[in-house]
């Protein structure tokens, strides 16, 4: 290596040397022009100011005086012009130069096609090809270029500023986001992870690297790699921020609020990563614009750029299929597509077989004693996307999504010496649409009129063949929003943003049984309007936004005031504090069933609140932090303080006496997070740390307060990526953390009789805490091309390395043949579970 | 050494240059002279009446203009220094180009 490093230093210096000979050779321009003017018969004629200070090289080839005019004329900025035979002008005016360059978007440094070209106050313009490249063969020098974008910050540029030689000038548009909110760290942990000013994080699918034991850059599995996201069963739909429940995360797919997010009842996230470009997560400090979800709030954004060529890709891994197409129907209309099918009722791959069985352990599927049993399991996913921009300022946005799980089960055992077939079949769906419509009526004030639609439907069946005896269960929630939002941008660092929100949800619950006839239907439906302003500041040394939202509930005849705060300031070069706080509310819940409610797989169903039995949820939070960052190192450290209040025990499901309470309590969780990241060449390295203490407060227990079902005392990520070269990356991690409470039965007194039912005596609750979680994972990505065009990638992944077996979750049952004894149940995680990947992107 | 004053000051730039043929072929060169001083010699020559309008008169110029054709010999005055012209009879209107 060092040999190598001697043998160019004589290539630096020799190319040194000749860079400096070059420079001497430059003579004044006003020298050449009386040099010539000796030897030729002319007379140049020109301003003093407008020659001065220009130097150039004497021409090789240039004799006669139109060569040197030429010559002149590609060399300076100065227009030379020859008006009879001996005289010659010299101008700024009327210089005619040839401009070119190249639009890429800031952020990723991909090309942007068809972007507009414009010469001011002319209606000269063009448009950049699919590289982004443009050219102008002849435009005045004093001209001036406006450089647009939909949905980018135009630029306007002088002509003369394309003056350079040889290489076409990169032109960096910035998308406008009509938001001050800028990226404030462009490399967390990998690349393709940034942070914001408000402290969101954002996720760029198309950038990112690679993490421990993923194959694919699942989305919802990603966000679990920041402090203060756990997720306590390893399940993507059971997200936890900052120690709350699942359905405290506001979820939402390009403007969809989305209900299920999950495939195989929540190991993998049910959006295409290929598709989604974007993910930013929020923990405190929201913008007013958004309700609902006092724990996060997980925003997931496609693609929402016109193509002007066909983008597309497909792969598969040991679970399912996927495809992707991105195509241009005209200048103005794109489309974007993309399936995903799991092959799970073809073939079975031992990654199917360890996820299934960590998601249908020890519910009604599996835990039978079944002679036979045959299983259908499937999911697919697919979403569609119509964008079509009117104008530059103008655009309109339609998306369409629906994600589905099924699972077909039959079973046939032996029962008094009768054969019983039981049929069984549990679905969960979610369909959802959306529209945007986008204008920039000036530079100074945008508005966007949206409106969606969602909705989730998980319904159960199990048939009794010999008694024919049909039990049917069903959960749906439909839900609709309208939203009308300005933007005022008062001075470039000063913005107040004002928006009016109207939402309908609806949400239904259904059992019904054939035989003897029975059913029971339960709706409701809640509407709510919202006004909600936030003024928005920032000048590089202070980000500021803060914000008031207004709810209103018609039903209740209830206002809710909330404010929201979030502050940054820069302290020093490298040092900065951050403060966010806020107020929220949600008014949906998801409540836990232990019965074998949709066959046990999935227990939660959705709940509205009635303001009785179940409340509207609300919570305060606020969070101080400091971070520093000097070159490759960065270190965030974030202390923060929430409260929930109005949750129910149903809401929060615990193993014990009083389970189906409707009691009301709240949690406290408070903590630091802690994320360490260094990057040296192709070497990084990231610790994500959180030590936190969570405890509910609910008055029917005895003690009252006490451990949360989610307290995570320390959780620790860590990883290591190494690229040895641009086409093969490896990547290693860790999860280590406390074990969550858990409840025993009373000691010696394990059972109760309750109307001629044993159930189990549970004591306290969460007193006592499953063993530490440890898991090692591993990744390794390969890429190569096809062709100039094809892309193949080639990814393997291995969760749990070192096959641990970890206590997740435990519980207690009745045993079957001592009414006075229980069994304890443990659910474990996920056993040493292989994946591969391959896909080809176009 | 030629001498000439320029607004009260002695001014030594200019030389006289025996390889210059212009005072052979009937034109008038300058080299770093005051727009004032270039626009009475074109007075003088094509005896004309010279208004200027919102214009920078103490620009310094360097080149010249011929005394044969009072277009050529404006336009070699007017592009360089980026100004315009109008001729109207005897008076010779000379403005910022794009006003």
């Amino acid at each position: 290596m060092a040999n190598k490093k001697l043998l160019l230093l004589p290539f630096l210096f020799v190319f040194l040397f000749g860079f400096s000979q070059e420079k001497i050779k430059k003579i004044p321009l006003q020298d050449f022009l009386q040099e010539t003017e000796k030897k030729i018969d002319v007379k140049f004629s020109f301003s003093v100011v407008d020659v001065a200070e220009i130097y150039i090289s004497k021409p090789k080839n240039a004799n006669s005086i139109a060569e040197i005019i030429d010559y002149l004329n590609r060399e300076t900025n100065l227009q030379f012009t020859k008006i009879d035979n001996r005289f010659i002008t010299v101008s700024k005016l009327n210089k005619v130069i040839s401009i070119c360059g190249k639009v890429l978007d800031f952020i990723n440094e991909e090309p942007l096609s068809l972007a507009s070209i414009k010469v001011n106050n002319s209606d000269k313009g063009i448009t950049t090809d699919q590289n982004g490249r443009f050219s102008i063969p002849e435009i005045f020098a004093s001209d001036e270029i406006i450089v647009s974008y939909l949905g980018y910050k135009p630029l306007k540029i002088d002509a003369l500023d394309f003056k350079q030689k040889e290489n076409c000038k990169i032109i960096y548009l910035e998308e406008q986001s009509f938001s001050l909110n800028e990226i404030v760290i462009r490399r967390l942990f990998t690349s393709g992870l940034q942070k914001n000013s408000d402290g969101s994080v954002t996720l760029n699918t198309e950038e990112f690297g690679i993490l421990p034991g993923q194959i694919q850059p699942d989305i919802l599995q990603t966000i679990k790699v920041l402090p203060g996201v756990e997720s306590v069963d390893e399940t993507v739909s059971n997200i936890n921020v900052r120690g709350g429940t699942n359905d405290q995360n506001l979820i939402i797919w390009d403007g969809i609020k989305m209900y299920h997010y999950g495939h195989f009842f929540g190991l993998i996230s049910a959006y295409n990563p290929y598709l989604t470009n974007k993910v930013s997560v929020v923990k405190n400090g929201t913008s007013s614009e958004f309700s609902d979800g006092v724990s996060s709030t997980i925003l997931m954004e496609t693609k929402n750029d016109l193509e002007n060529e066909i983008v597309g890709g497909a792969g598969f891994d040991l679970l399912s299929a996927d495809f992707f197409v991105r195509t241009p129907i005209t200048n103005k209309l794109s489309v974007h597509f993309s399936a995903r099918r799991s092959f799970t009722d073809y073939l079975n791959t031992p990654t199917y077989t360890n996820y299934f069985e960590r998601s249908f352990q020890d519910n009604t599927v599996v835990s039978n004693e079944v002679n036979e049993t045959e299983t259908d399991f499937f999911f697919y996913d697919y979403s569609f996307k119509l964008l079509y921009n009117l104008n530059e300022n103008q655009s309109f946005r339609a998306n369409f999504i629906n994600i589905k799980n099924n699972l077909d089960y039959k079973e046939t055992y032996q029962e008094n010496n009768n054969t019983i077939v039981e049929n069984s079949n549990l679905t969960q769906e979610n369909v959802g649409g959306s529209f945007f419509w986008n204008a920039n009526w000036s530079d100074h004030f945008s508005s966007e009129a949206s409106f969606f639609y969602s909705n989730y439907i998980i319904n159960s069946s199990d048939f009794n063949r010999n008694s024919n005896q049909l039990l049917r269960r069903k959960n749906e929630v439909l839900e609709s929003g309208f939203t009308l939002k300005t933007g005022y941008k008062i001075t470039n660092n000063f913005q107040l943003n004002t928006g009016f929100d109207f939402n309908e949800i609806g949400v239904a619950n259904q059992t019904s049984v054939n035989a003897p006839e029975f059913f029971v239907s339960d709706k409701k439906v809640l509407i709510k309007n919202a006004l909600f302003t936030e003024a928005e500041f920032n000048n590089q040394k202070t980000y500021a936004r803060i914000g008031l939202r207004a709810n209103y509930f018609y039903k209740f005849d209830l206002f809710l005031f909330e404010p929201r705060v979030n502050i940054r300031q820069k302290m020093s070069r490298n040092f900065y504090t951050k403060l966010e706080a806020e107020l929220k509310h949600q008014s949906i819940a998801q409540q836990i069933d232990f019965e074998d409610n949709f066959l046990g797989v999935e227990k939660r169903r959705w709940v509205l609140s009635d303001e009785n039995n179940v409340p509207i949820i609300q919570s305060k939070q606020v969070s101080f932090g400091v971070e520093y960052a000097l070159n490759n190192f960065q270190i965030d450290i974030t202390g923060f303080y929430k409260k929930v209040e109005n949750i129910t025990v149903s809401n929060q499901g615990f193993y014990n006496n009083v389970q189906n309470l409707n009691a009301v309590g709240s949690y406290t969780s408070k903590g630091i997070e802690l994320i360490a990241n260094q990057k040296i060449n192709n070497f990084s390295a990231w610790l994500s740390y959180t030590f936190a203490e969570n405890d509910y407060d609910f008055d029917v227990f005895t003690p009252s307060v006490f451990p949360n079902n989610l307290d995570i005392c320390h959780s620790l990520n860590s990883a290591i990526n190494y690229n040895f070269n641009d086409q093969f990356k490896i990547s290693l991690g860790s999860v280590l953390r406390t074990g969550k409470p858990f409840t025993k039965p009373v000691e010696g007194n394990e059972t109760l009789q309750i109307n001629n039912r044993t159930i189990v005596n549970y004591d306290s609750p969460n007193q006592e805490r499953l063993p530490n979680f440890f898991r090692l994972d591993a990744s390794v990505s390969y890429n190569f091309l096809f062709s100039k065009n094809i892309k193949g990638t080639f990814r393997a992944g291995i969760t749990n390395m070192l096959n641990r077996k970890n206590t997740i979750n435990s519980y207690y049952v009745v045993d079957e043949n001592d009414d006075d004894n229980t069994l304890r149940i443990n659910n474990t995680s996920l056993p040493f579970t292989p994946n591969v990947s391959f896909r080809v992107d176009f | 050494m030629l001498f000439r004053v320029v607004k009260q000051q002695i001014d030594t730039i200019s030389r006289f240059n025996l390889n210059d043929k212009s005072w052979l072929e009937n034109e008038s060169t300058f080299t770093s002279v005051p727009l004032e001083i270039v626009l009475n010699e074109l007075e003088n020559h094509f005896n004309i009446n010279i208004e200027t309008k919102d214009v920078n008169t103490n620009l310094l110029y360097s080149g010249g203009f011929t005394h044969k054709d009072i277009n050529i010999a404006l336009q070699s005055i007017t592009v360089p220094l980026q100004l315009s012209y109008k001729i109207e009879n005897k008076t010779v209107i000379i403005y910022n180009y794009g006003k």
